[in-house]
């Protein structure tokens, strides 16, 4: 039987579009986050996950994405502090077991790692990239 | 799995989620995206259930679900729901629905909700904070004499979920009657009576819980629920 | 006393300065719309930095390497959040404070190891919920992280405490009458001393025995 994994995406933007439609129509469960409901209409007409609108620096929206239940948390929003602290509640109050972040500024790259975050950065990465990650973690977690 | 569902809900990617597990149950589906088209196919079918969004524009999902209740008496619905907004589950109960859900919802619970109305196993009495009854606890214990408390709490959450509020109030107080120092017995009684649309007496039944017993977080979500305030 | 860096923005930050700059600290601010930055350094006799305080050499720029607190003012709390991970894991810094707006964010950044916060909804909260139809009583100040409060309130002709000796009130646990104003007399009561009607009584309280400590001294509503 098929893994299937449940995956909060934040930040329903370019990448978090493609991101959501890829685990959507692999099979995964996804529940994609923003404050903007205008953002979901990037996702394509295959997508059959939820959509939850509101602000990721709320605990309560979080709750409300069920990311207490996620495999994997990613955020790629356009506000690096908003995917840092994000993501870090999914890791530590969430026990999320893996947190991406996505950080414009090179500069808070390597104090992200630090937090234990995973870090991808859109200059050095396409979403190609991040996707084979996620696929690859997917695939190779228990 | 055999049946028949139409399935209401505004949102494209919901009607995809829901058609693809149900495809896998083997049942027959049909979609509206909205209550006026739910209401027209409707008129010319049955169905032996109805998965009804409450929060659709257009027609208000409340008053789809009385027109429904209008034209059939048997139809189930069972309603989604807003994560988190179980006053609207209240009432939609109150007009006749047989279970929820909460979006968002993984396959395995719309799975559950889903077998669970069509083989007559409403729920919705479980769900709504009175603790869930485990699967191996019986229904009936002929032998346990009715002075037992374990008892009648089985009995006041059976008589729930086959529908007989009444015969539950009466089960509920035997329960309190013979411990009067728990707060599970008024938890279950008041849950009962905001059933009944006794919401007065509610409120003292979930307070007298608190009283009892301050950590118990379910009476105070019911607390909360009768005093009208949405929390979550 | 020391050096104090806080990265800011809004109405407070100018009143938080004064009252720093006032106490002796010195003070250093970084803002990051730049009109902002401009009216404060014109305002205030403070080093204001035109910048963002998330970024780790914007906070070098400021000084943040001789700081000795670090506040984080901003009106996002993932802002705060970030310019207090940064202070605390890359820059050393022991003492930092974060303003909080979403209340449950109070226990989530405590879990993330920051835990100075102070949220701005839970104060104005526990006020509105405290507050008695009379406003003979005045809520004051929480102490030791919100589980003790320090409260005033006037005796009346009904309250248990009138005319009582101070070492005959039963009092529930954790509460203390610690001050009495009668006229114009301040008074640190003894167990002796009698209370009388019209007194302002000053008393510390648990607060989850809020309820029941004002109830024995003022009594009910």
């Amino acid at each position: 039987m098929k893994n299937v994994k449940f995956i909060v995406i934040v930040g329903c933007g370019r990448l978090g579009g493609k991101l959501a439609d890829f685990f959507s129509i692999r099979g995964d469960f996804v529940v994609v986050l923003d404050a903007d409901p205008g953002a979901f209409a990037v996702l394509s007409p295959e997508f059959s996950g939820f959509t939850v609108v509101g602000t990721a620096s709320e605990v309560g929206i979080l709750k409300k994405a069920r990311t207490g239940d996620a495999d994997l948390f990613i955020a790629v929003t356009d506000n690096d502090a908003l995917n840092i602290m994000s993501a870090k509640v999914a890791l530590v109050h969430f026990s999320v077991p893996r947190a991406i972040a996505r950080i414009f500024d090179p500069s808070l790259e390597g104090f992200c790692r630090e937090l234990g975050l995973e870090v991808v950065s859109p200059v050095s990465a396409t979403a190609e990239r991040i996707l084979g990650e996620a696929v690859h973690f997917l695939e190779g977690a228990v | 799995m055999k049946g028949s569902v139409l399935v209401v809900d505004d949102e494209k990617n919901i009607r995809l989620m829901i058609g693809k597990v149900l495809e896998g149950l083997g049942l027959r589906i049909d979609f509206a995206p909205n209550g006026d088209e739910a209401l027209s196919i409707l008129s010319e079918r049955e169905f032996d259930l109805i998965l009804l969004d409450l929060r659709m524009p257009g027609m208000d999902g409340m008053e789809v679900l009385r027109r429904i209740r209008e034209a059939s008496k048997t139809t189930k619905v069972v309603i989604i729901t807003a994560h988190g907004n179980v006053d609207n589950a209240v009432e939609a109960m109150k007009l006749g629905a047989v279970d929820f859900i909460q979006k968002p919802f993984t396959v395995e619970e719309l799975r559950h909700v889903v077998t669970d109305a069509l083989e007559r196993r409403g729920n919705f009495f479980m769900r709504l904070e009175t603790g869930e009854r485990k699967e191996d606890e019986p229904v009936t214990s002929p032998e346990k004499s009715p002075g037992d408390y374990r008892h009648c709490i089985q009995q006041a959450k059976a008589a729930l979920e086959s529908g007989l509020p009444d015969e539950a109030c009466l089960w509920a107080e035997r329960a309190i009657a013979l411990e009067p120092i728990k707060a599970e017995g008024f938890n279950l009684l008041g849950s009962i009576l905001l059933i009944r649309n006794e919401n007065a007496k509610a409120q003292n039944l979930f307070r007298a819980a608190i009283a009892l017993d301050p950590t118990d977080e379910r009476a105070y979500r019911n607390l909360d629920r009768c005093v009208g305030r949405s929390k979550n | 006393m020391g050096s104090v860096l806080i990265v800011g923005d809004g109405v407070y930050l100018k009143f938080v300065c004064r009252g720093l700059v006032s106490r002796g600290h010195e003070v250093t601010l970084v803002v990051k719309d730049e009109d902002e930055s401009l009216r404060l350094a014109e305002e205030l006799r403070v080093v204001v930095v035109h910048g963002n305080g998330t970024l780790p050499d914007t906070l070098k720029e400021a000084g943040i390497l001789n700081a000795h607190r670090v506040f984080a003012l901003t009106s996002h709390d993932e802002d705060n959040y970030l310019v207090c991970a940064l202070a605390r894991h890359r820059f050393g810094i022991g003492s930092t404070f974060a303003l909080v707006h979403d209340p449950e964010n109070e226990a989530v950044f405590r879990e993330l190891g920051i835990v100075g916060t102070f949220s701005v909804t839970a104060a104005v909260s526990s006020l509105i919920d405290q507050r008695s139809a009379s406003e003979s009583i005045r809520n004051l100040q929480p102490l030791a992280d919100g589980r003790f409060g320090l409260t005033e309130a006037e005796l009346g002709p009904d309250s248990p405490a009138t005319g009582k000796e101070l070492r005959e009130l039963a009092l529930p646990e954790g509460a203390l009458l610690v001050t009495i104003v009668r006229g114009q007399d301040a008074i640190v009561p003894r167990g002796n001393t009698r209370l009388e009607l019209g007194d302002r009584v000053g008393f510390i309280y648990l607060a989850a025995e809020y309820a029941r400590t004002l109830s024995a001294i003022v009594g009910k509503d």
